[in-house]
Order: C-alpha cells, then structure tokens, then sequence
C-alpha cells in the first residue's frame, strides 16, 4: 500500500500537447509501449456495446472526440476504425498495436459517453437482475431486448467467427451474457475513478 | 472534535464516525484522522456492514481490488484474503463476507455476515469508497493507489487439476509407451552365414551390402553367393578373367614373401571389378590384407544394390614365387575349404557347369573334372637354356600328338603353358579370348591331367593357328 505510481509523461517534448483529458491516465511503470491483446478486445467490445445502446452510438463516438479535443490522436473515422480494428478478433483485423496514448484516447472518449448513458445502464442492469431473479426470459423488456438482439448482430456482423475467442461466443445465451458484463463495465467507467480503473485494469497480469 | 463523514449512493451509503486530530483544537474544516466506526448499509438490507478501522480498511482494499478484478477478469489474490472478501458467484451476483478479527487467523472459518450484491449495488459500493479515497479530508493517510496487477500475483486462473491435466497425460502416455516397448523381444542377431570363415571378429552387420565399415576386406554382401545370378557366357567369363588377371598383376606391385601360395575366391561383375573374395583357408583369410586383392576391391555406391547382378566367381591364387593365377572357380575349390560347407552342399550342382567355361563339352548339367581346369602352376622357373630347348621340344611333341582335332576357330590359340622336368604339361593359361572359347579343342587339358606339383617348371608359350600349325616357343624367348 505504500507504492507510488510515478506520473512520467509520454513524451517531454509532447507534453503540452497532451490534451487534457488524459493527464489523469498516467502512465504505468515498466508498462510496454503497446496495448496487450486483451486490451485491445476489451476496448472495441466496449465501444461495441455504446453503439448498440444508442443508435447513435458510432457518431457519438466521433463527435465525442472532437470534443474532447483528441484529433491529435483520432483524426477522423477512418483512423478511429483502424484504432478499432487492432482487436484481434475482428473480421478485419488490423494487425497493428495499440498505442498506449491510442487507448487512452479511447478510454477518454468511453467514460464521457458512459457517464452520459448513466441512467440507461442502472435501469438496464437492474432490469436484468430483476429478470433472472424472477426467471423471465431477457426479452420481455423492450429495452433490455433492443440492446441485447443489437448488440448479438454487430457481433457478429464484425468479428471473425474463426477465432477461438469468438468461437467461445457461439450462442445468443452467451452473447447475452457477453453484453450484460459489458454493460456491467461501462458502469463501473461511469464512476469518480471510472476511467482510471478501467486504464489500470488494461495493464493487469502485464507488468 | 467528533466528526462524521458520508458517502450517499442510490444503493449504498458509506458512514464514517471518527475525530479529528485532537491537537489540532476546534476547527469545522479538520481532517478525520481518527476512525471510530464504519457502517456500510446496502438499500433493502437490514443488517448493515460496520466495524472500527481495520475493518474498514480491509473493505476499501478488497473492494478497489475486486472493482478491477470485474473490469480486467483476473482475479487476484488480495479480495480473497483479510477481513473482508469477496467473490464472483454463479448467477452473476457478488458476494461480499465479513470475518471477524480473530477468526481470520484460522482457516475455514465462518464469517459474521454475508451480502450477495448486485451489479448495481456493487457500483454503487465501488463509487462510494473512490469518494472516500478522493475525499483528502478524512483519513488522509489511507492511501490506496489504483495499481494494475503484476504478473506475479496473478493466480493462475485456470484450476489447478486442469493446468496438470495436460503434462500428467504426457507422462502417463510416455510410462504406457515405454512399458510396452520394453516388453518387447531384443531381436536377435543373425550372422549371415557367408561370413563364417572371414577374420576373427566377424562384423556383425551385413545388411548393409555398401556399408563402410566392410571395407577391410569381408565380403560386403549378407546374401549366400549362390542367390547372385551367375555369369555364364563362356565369352564374357574369358573377358572378366583377362580383366581380373590384368588388374591384379598391375596392382601387385611387391613381393608378398609367400611360403605356400594364397588362394582366394573371388567374386567379379560384369565389368571385371572385383566385388568381394574370401580366402579359402585360414593362411589365405589372415594375409588377405596384403594381397592386392583388397586395393582392387571395388564397393558401388551406396544406392546401387548388387543384388541382382550377375557375377562370376574366380580362384586367385598367389603363388610363393609371385606368380598369379586365376580360374574359373569350381566346387573343388569348395572341398578344400572347410569352412564354407554350405555352399558346397547345395550351389556345387549348380556351380560347376556355369562357371567353369564350356570347354567340358558345353553340357550344363554335368559335372566338369575340376582337375581340367586351367591353370598355373606356382613353382620355380627353369632357366637353363638346355634344359628350355630339351622341354619346348617335348612340349611340342606332346602336345602336336594329343592335338588331333580338326581346328574351327579362325584366330591363333595362345596359350602359357608349364612343364615340368620329366616333360608333364603341370599348367596351362589362356592368353586370348578365343584361346578360352576354343579351349575344348586344344588337348592341354588332358595332358595336364594327373600331373603332380613339380619343383619348377619351365614355361612355354603354345599357339594353334587355325590352319593346323602349332607353335611352341619359350615363355622368355630365345
């Protein structure tokens, strides 16, 4: 309980550059220069589960970086989907690391949008407890319901169905439980520490 | 001054009852730096979580480890200790237990209290104890800096019975092959028989018909001789034989300092290259390295296999007087050798007709006198020039006598042949090719017949021209 975590910026030269939103993610000791793989499938999946939330999900994203002022690191949608794209289990993937001042970009860019879905995820996990704690099937709620069926589509729409870990996701029931966990996590982003808990949590089991 | 401090979340509210520094006199905006008691109550829960510091230090600790656990998936080994712990249940909820101070010590003990939570409720718990943690007026000295989780502390996720699955399988697998394996017979060693006879330590391997190691002078092939076809055409025989004699007296090059003479069976291809041999006695095996038979010793390369080549069998022998003789080899040959009994027995019928040159009427299945072989014979050479003009006429006599035959062959006939002092033709040697077809019509054989080893002899050189005329000159000229 007595270790310190040292606040070095990324790069000298670059730190005024840096935007403001990411000095409370400070960088990780002895971290590597790129994210884990894990990481990167956490992020996208994250991302994931905003847009099925909100149809207006993809744009929100785009908009939502311009506003925080993090074009320095997402210029543009093409770039925000080769960001996105470095999850090892899309169709398309990328094939290219994740920066750690990429991923905190992202980070950034998720706790915004969470603590503005903030309502709609208490009511939507409440709404799943209260489900399974009657045995109801999830479909009853039309909210739960839109979230769950939208989410399962660009799943699967977007991964690749060759990749082990995809192939772990092989029914609705898991999908299903794939999202609520996911909904579970963008809640805990919504919190004082939100963005800083899920930054140190990328590095987990990696330093 | 007392003071009280909380966190209010939809779900959860945190109390905190302590003081401040006493020191520190009457002041609104003092630091609780002393806790007293701590409540944690849940909505729709009666009993609420309470407790003095330590307690509530170990809940801050094990809730900021567990709010990460859920956020990473790794769990860790800090919200499954202390005072305070937690855990992921089956149906998706957390469990969150409360131990007593001094039950913790002793394992497997009950705690006071249990809590199931719910996603939400535990957010709610997450979110109240970051305020705390951000609140930098009570209880400043709690520090909990947000660390990822290092490699090492990191249980291993998978089970412990399922990560030794894996090797405990490989092990077993390997005992179960090794077991059978042993159980199985040592295969036993099969001395090819034709190594019987070859030097004292016969090498145990001749499967290997080019191997390496075989190069001092065994014979390379495992196969009894009689499986390899044999070579039969008495015009290729002759041709092999000039070429075997040729090789061998261009390769002896020095004396062998011979008491007795050498006699060796050899074994040749079509091409005249000498494959294999074997003495055929002890004296002959033992000295076989200083013959030249060994530097002619031809082994094909590795992929070209010899066993369906033709070959042809030759007596080589090396007399003590540094005279070499080669004929077709007979079964005669075998009975002097004790110890190749085995191809006697049942290649001599087989043997005979096909390698000694069809001079014995050419009929294949009978059995040719192997005395009537031609051949030289390894003794002294007469040198007085008396004596050679008193035998070259003898020779001539004899041999003009005993030839009776109307010649049908075309070419001269040449011939070495040996006499010896009472005038007994003892040797005879085929100079040309045609000399060796034709040889059923030249008499030397039966003059040679029954003529004992003589202490020297003096040799001749016999032409039958084919218009009847016969020549006989010494073998040294005039």
């Amino acid at each position: 309980m007595s270790a310190s975590v040292s606040v070095t910026p990324p790069n000298p030269a670059s730190v005024e550059l840096l935007p403001s939103v990411l000095k409370g993610l400070p960088d990780i000791e002895a971290a590597p220069e790129v994210c884990s793989r894990r990481a990167r499938q956490q992020l996208d999946l994250i991302l994931l589960a905003i847009e099925a939330l909100d149809l207006g999900g993809s744009e929100a994203i785009l908009i939502v970086a311009r506003e925080l002022e993090l074009k320095s690191i997402i210029k543009n949608r093409v770039q925000l989907w080769r960001l996105r794209g470095s999850n090892p289990l899309r169709r398309n993937s990328q094939r290219r690391p994740l920066k750690t001042l990429e991923a905190k970009a992202l980070i950034a860019i998720i706790g915004y949008i969470a603590r503005r879905l903030t309502v709609v995820l208490r009511q939507l996990l409440l709404v799943h407890r209260q489900l399974t704690e009657k045995g109801q099937p999830l479909d009853s709620h039309f909210r739960l319901n839109d979230y769950l069926q939208r989410f399962r589509v660009h799943f699967r729409q977007r991964m690749n169905p060759r990749r082990a870990g995809v192939m772990a996701y092989d029914s609705d029931e898991k999908l299903n439980g794939l999202a609520i966990s996911l909904l579970e996590q963008l809640l805990f982003c919504t919190g004082t520490a939100g963005e800083k808990r899920l930054w140190v949590s990328l590095f987990d089991g990696e330093v | 001054m007392q003071l009280q401090r909380s966190y209010t979340l939809p779900n959860c509210t945190i109390t905190l009852e302590g003081m401040s520094d006493p020191s520190a006199g009457p002041n609104l905006d003092a630091s609780m730096t002393i806790l007293a008691h701590a409540v944690c109550q849940f909505l729709g829960q009666d009993a609420p979580l309470s407790g003095g510091r330590e307690f509530f230090t170990h809940l801050v600790t094990t809730v900021n480890a567990y709010a990460q656990e859920q956020l990473s998936g790794l769990r860790s080994r800090v919200s499954q200790t202390g005072l305070v712990r937690m855990k992921r249940l089956e149906n998706g909820l957390h469990e969150l237990a409360v131990y007593g101070a001094q039950e913790e010590r002793s394992p497997r003990t009950e705690p006071t209290q249990v809590t199931q939570l719910s996603a939400v409720q535990l957010f709610d718990l997450v979110e109240a104890v970051d305020q705390f943690l951000a609140d930098g007026t009570v209880l400043p000295d709690l520090q909990l800096p947000l660390l990822p989780l290092s490699k090492q502390d990191v249980p291993s996720q998978v089970p412990v019975a399922q990560r030794v699955a894996a090797p405990a399988l490989g092990v077993a697998g390997v005992a179960i092959a090794s077991a059978v394996l042993l159980g199985l017979p040592v295969p036993e060693i099969n001395r090819p028989r034709d190594v019987a006879g070859l030097e004292a330590s016969p090498p145990e391997d001749l499967a290997k018909p080019n191997s390496e190691t075989n190069a001092e002078g065994d014979m390379p092939r495992a196969d009894p001789l009689d499986a390899q076809p044999r070579i039969t055409d008495a015009d290729v025989l002759a041709e092999i034989q000039a070429e075997v004699e040729r090789n061998l007296n261009d390769a002896w090059t020095e004396s062998l300092g011979l008491d007795e003479s050498l006699d060796y069976r050899v074994s040749v291809d079509q091409n005249g290259k000498i494959v294999g041999y074997e003495g055929l006695d002890e004296r002959a095996t033992d000295l076989a390295n200083q013959t030249p038979l060994l530097d002619l010793l031809y082994l094909p390369p590795a992929d070209v296999r010899l066993q369906n080549e033709p070959l042809a069998q030759f007596r080589v022998t090396f007399t003590p007087d540094d005279q070499l003789e080669v004929v077709p080899f007979t079964t005669a040959d075998l009975g002097s050798n004790p110890s190749t009994p085995e191809l006697g027995a049942n290649g001599g019928d087989e043997q005979a007709p096909q390698t000694t040159p069809p001079q014995a009427a050419a009929v294949p299945t009978t059995l040719d006198p192997p005395a009537s072989a031609p051949g030289l014979v390894k003794t002294q050479v007469i040198r007085d020039e008396a004596a050679i003009a008193r035998l070259n006429e003898t020779l001539y006599n004899r041999i003009d006598t005993a030839w009776q035959q109307t010649p049908s062959f075309e070419q001269p006939l040449e011939y070495r042949v040996q006499i010896s002092d009472q005038g007994e033709v003892v040797g005879f040697e085929p100079l040309t090719p045609a000399a060796r077809t034709y040889g059923s019509e030249i008499p030397l054989e039966t003059l040679k017949q029954g003529a004992a080893r003589p202490e020297s002899v003096a040799e001749f050189k016999a032409v039958f021209q084919a218009n009847g005329v016969l020549e006989v000159s010494p073998w040294d000229g005039f």
